[in-house]
Formats: C-alpha cells, structure tokens, sequence
C-alpha cells in the first residue's frame, strides 16, 4: 500500500472552541477528511457519475450527500434515526433529490440483489 | 464484520465495487507545530491497543471474502488527513477525546520547548487507508 503525499490528497479542517471551553471539530468534518478529498481519492466523478451508490454507515450522511451531485442515485443506511433525521435534513437543505436515507442494520440491508453499482463502508467496518 | 460484507456483496452488482475505508492504524500520526504557517513534525501519536484490535478484525474480514472469491481487489492506497488545533490544549483535549488514538504524544521535541509553544498551532496528520474491490462472483 502506497501512501499519498500530504501535498496530493490532504485536507485541513478546523477546531473550533465549543461553548464548554473545549476543542471539538466542526460537526464530524475535524475527525474525518472532508467529503470532497475522500470521494476524490476514491475516483471522484469518474467513479460515481450515473451509479447507483449505497453508503453503509452513513452517519449524518455527508459522503452520501457528497456522492449525490455525481450519481443517478444515492441510498444512506445507519442503524441510529437520529443520523439519518440529520442526513435527511441535509439532503432536504442541498436539494439533493436522489438522495434517500434508511434507518437499518448493516447485516440486513433493505434491498434487492445487484441493486448498486458501488457500495461505501467509510469508518464503517 | 463478515456477514456485513456478504451483505455488500448481494447488494452489489456483479462487476460493482465496494470501497472499504479506514483510518490507517498501522502506521503513526505525525503530530506538527506551525511555525510561520509552516507544519513541522514535532513527535507522533499511536492507535489504541483496542482500535488495532478491531483494525486487525476488519482486515481478517476482508482477507476472508477475498479468499472466498467474492471480491478481488482493484486498487488500494491512502493519503493523510490532517486535523489543525489552535493550540496544544486543543490538541490535548483532542486526544482526550478520541477513541482511536492515545491520550500521549510520543514528542521529540523537550518540555521547555513545548511550553514556549503552548499557544501555538498544532496539527495531526491522520493516515487514511482505503481499498476498491470488485465483486467478481455471485455467492453461491
């Protein structure tokens, strides 16, 4: 396995001082790369254009509402409700109609055989 | 872990991929200090024992459905991800904080000068690992 250099693939996200005098990135974007380098690092456009894209583990759905402005469709799955409420109000506040978000467990997946071209498990296994 | 990746698999259509990603704890965090705007490595920071643990279970997953031949991988790199604090408290309660990484930077710089840099800008450079694999078979 060959690792980038910091100045091809990086990102640098910002802490911000919480109302308790703690540091805490923003949302889960200090803990996470931003949406934009992981997608790009795994193919980008290229990878995601016209698919049909299930994110496993969505969380707040920010790689799946990330993947959405690439592919024909985009499907989010978390076992927490109270992620996919969020996930849905970000796809809502984006516009991001070919988004759609499930509340479900990642070893029962909702959905018929062959029904995505690429599937996501991004700080998931 | 496995059952999930089966799972991935029958939702996939033959020939559709699969992107596993992880931060990538088998190698260390460069922790830097800022200077002028400019990153310096300045010590490093470990994964948990327990997140190795489960690291290592998440890879033995992925070995296994390789073996099985319900995937072959396509491609498999990483690149860093670097988290900026405002200063060492924040990169401290940062490391409180995480449940992947130790609370001790390992530093290689001594105390007398990490105090002179007490309100100065620190960063981690986190490794990410992540690997495309593509369905090759239909489970039988």
């Amino acid at each position: 396995m060959e690792l980038c250099s910091p100045a091809s693939v990086s990102s640098t996200d910002k802490v911000v001082r919480t109302s308790l005098g703690r540091y805490l990135p923003t949302a889960s974007a200090g803990v996470r790369p931003a949406p934009a380098t992981e997608l790009a690092a795994y193919g980008g456009a290229r990878l995601f254009r016209g698919r049909r894209v299930l994110d496993i583990g969505t969380g707040d759905g920010r790689l799946a509402l990330g993947a959405a402005r690439w592919a024909r469709e985009v499907v989010g799955l978390d076992p927490d409700p109270s992620a996919i409420k969020a996930a849905r109000a970000g796809a809502k506040r984006m516009g991001a109609r070919n988004a759609r978000f499930v509340v479900g467990p990642a070893q029962e997946l909702p959905f018929r055989d062959g029904e995505f071209d690429v599937v996501i498990l991004s700080w998931t296994l | 872990m496995v059952h999930a990746l089966h799972e991935a698999h029958r939702v996939l259509r033959t020939g559709g991929l699969l992107i596993d990603a992880r931060p990538d704890s088998r190698r260390v965090a460069p922790v830097e200090h800022h200077e002028r705007g400019r990153p310096r490595p300045v010590g490093t920071v470990n994964t948990s024992a327990e997140s190795r643990v489960d690291d290592r279970l998440s890879d033995r997953a992925i070995a296994r459905v390789k073996r099985e031949g319900l995937f072959r991988s396509r491609r498999a790199s990483g690149f860093l991800h670097r988290v900026t604090f405002p200063d060492r408290a924040g990169l401290q309660s940062f490391l409180d904080d995480s449940v992947r990484l130790v609370r001790r930077v390992r530093w290689s710089v001594d105390a007398a000068t990490r105090r002179r840099w007490e309100r100065d800008t620190f960063s981690v450079q986190r490794p990410v690992r992540y690997e495309l694999l593509e369905k090759i078979t239909p489970r039988g």
